[in-house]
């Protein structure tokens, strides 16, 4: 089974960089890159610790990497869609301190375990990014429905993926090697989902500039009938 | 079903796992489901007030347009009834004239067919003045609203006065014409509804807004009474007047003094500076 699910994994990576590729490479903003970007980190760590004999001895390294890597990319997103001024500072700052600890916990720690603080850390400041995110997102005037737009799917994604591994990464320290392979299916679950939420992000970007239209709701009935008259 | 597999007897890591994932889970489908539900509500509430606006502005739109009907069949009464008589008048005296060679008889006939197209005349001025009066487009709001406020004065119904505090320099022309339309229409219903003994008016400017004040001490209505007016299918010239306000992006206000005493009615307009023109130009 754990075979499939890795599979099945591995497709759901593929298919949202080359939805990316096929439909957002020249029109995305910023943020979809970011997106973008963290996948093809993704796709190339478990790539290179799952097919190299080296990639296999330094697993737990590479991890490490990558949680840098996800946490930097997750925040630049998550700093780029919030429009608030204070609420993006006090992100920026968050970010800033927990990437200079990561980094230096990186340099100082032993690479023969998973980082399970770290990673526990980081989903934890993560889902509260997105909390804030989203509760912007309801004090904003709605111009259109949240759904329609990509970075509420990236958002789940983000949500979905971090809440689910939350308790995983919390006691994988406790787990066994055996045991830890065994639970690591619910990361790769919630790979999957995430991967599927990013691929509708970029389908919903793709058509949703397409489509987005700029007209006024209705006309106003009294605009000045006066504009042109001159007594 | 990885979750519930028991990894060692009596160890609780595999529960903790399930609940912890489960709960987390479920928190954020609430989370994100919350969100869609409550923007979608935001939505509803807002095409609501718009569809609301929409009939406001319908109804507004209605009323204007009535208001320009009424004026036209005004007009249409004042030449027919008054204009079209005289002029058929002097059309007579003068084929009388074609008719009649006694010398006296065709001068009195050519001196009153004169005396009726002299009164065509001034008919035919006055009608043009209630159209847009000549010292309104000549001197400006504060020689109209004077000129109005005089003629008013000189029934001897009413005692009006108008001070304008800070009117050096004139508005658009036809901005002029929408405030001193909104002021007749507004000074029109005090004479039909108030009973009121005096009508003051006062203008001022702060910063870059407009104010006229009117005081009068007779029956009045509040801003309540005005909102309630303007929902409803009656006071057609409170619509037209909000509808005119409208056009020049200005507010009405109509309250009670301090005192209790007399009703006060506020315009309150935005003024660019682009828009003026020195007081008392053409």
């Amino acid at each position: 089974m754990s075979g499939t699910v890795e599979l099945i994994y591995f497709i759901s990576e593929i298919l949202s960089l080359i939805l990316f590729l096929l439909f957002c490479l020249k029109k995305s903003g910023v943020e979809l890159k970011i997106v973008f970007f963290y996948v093809v980190a993704e796709f190339f760590v478990d790539f290179v610790s799952t097919k190299t004999a080296w990639g296999a001895r330094s697993s737990f390294m590479l991890l490490s990497i990558f949680t840098i890597i996800e946490f930097v990319s997750f925040t630049t997103f998550l700093y780029l869609g919030i429009a608030n001024r204070i609420i993006k500072k006090t992100i920026a700052g968050c970010a800033i301190l927990f990437s200079i600890y990561l980094i230096m916990s990186f340099f100082q720690t032993e690479k023969d375990h998973f980082d399970a603080i770290q990673a526990s850390g980081e989903s934890i400041l993560i889902i509260i990014f997105c909390i804030i995110y989203l509760f912007e997102q309801i004090n904003k005037p709605p111009d259109f429905l949240v759904y329609s737009t990509p970075g509420f799917w990236v958002i789940l994604g983000f949500l979905i993926y971090m809440s689910g591994t939350l308790f995983l990464f919390i006691i994988s320290d406790r787990l066994a090697l055996e045991e830890r392979s065994k639970y690591w299916q619910i990361n790769n679950f919630c790979n999957i989902i995430k991967n599927i939420l990013f691929s509708v992000a970029f389908l919903v970007s793709h058509y949703s500039s397409k489509h987005r239209s700029i007209e006024k709701p209705y006309p106003d009935m009294l605009e000045n009938p006066y504009e042109n008259w001159k007594p | 079903m990885i979750l519930l597999q028991t990894p060692t007897p009596g160890s609780t890591v595999p529960l903790e796992l399930f609940f912890g994932t489960i709960g987390m889970l479920a928190l954020t489908i609430g989370l994100i489901v919350f969100t869609i539900f409550h923007q979608r509500k935001v939505i509803r509430y807002q095409l609501r007030l718009q569809r609301m606006e929409q009939d406001q502005q319908k109804m507004l739109l209605n009323a204007s347009i009535r208001l320009q009907e009424e004026e036209r069949q005004r007009i249409a009464a004042d030449l027919h009834d008054d204009a079209g008589p005289l002029l058929a008048t002097a059309r007579l005296y003068l084929n009388e004239n074609l008719v009649n060679l006694d010398k006296t008889s065709q001068l009195q006939s050519i001196y009153n067919a004169k005396q009726i197209i002299d009164d065509t005349i001034q008919l035919i001025r006055n009608i043009s003045h209630s159209l847009m009066p000549p010292t309104l487009k000549n001197f400006g709001l504060e020689s109209a609203v004077n000129d109005l406020f005089q003629k008013i004065s000189g029934s001897g119904s009413m005692n009006a006065s108008s001070r304008f505090h800070d009117y050096r320099e004139r508005l658009q022309p036809e901005n002029e014409l929408i405030i001193f339309r909104v002021i007749q229409e507004l000074v029109n219903n005090i004479l039909k509804h108030s009973n009121a003994s005096f009508i003051h008016l006062t203008q001022n400017t702060s910063a870059n807004k407009f104010f006229i004040r009117l005081h009068h001490d007779g029956r009045g209505i509040t801003q309540t009474d005005f909102e309630k007016l303007n929902k409803s299918n009656v006071g057609l010239g409170l619509k037209n007047i909000q509808s005119r306000l409208k056009v020049l992006h200005g507010k009405i206000f109509f309250e009670k003094d301090m005192s209790q005493t007399y009703y006060k009615v506020t315009i309150e307009l935005v003024r660019n500076e682009e828009e003026i023109f020195p007081a008392g130009n053409k």
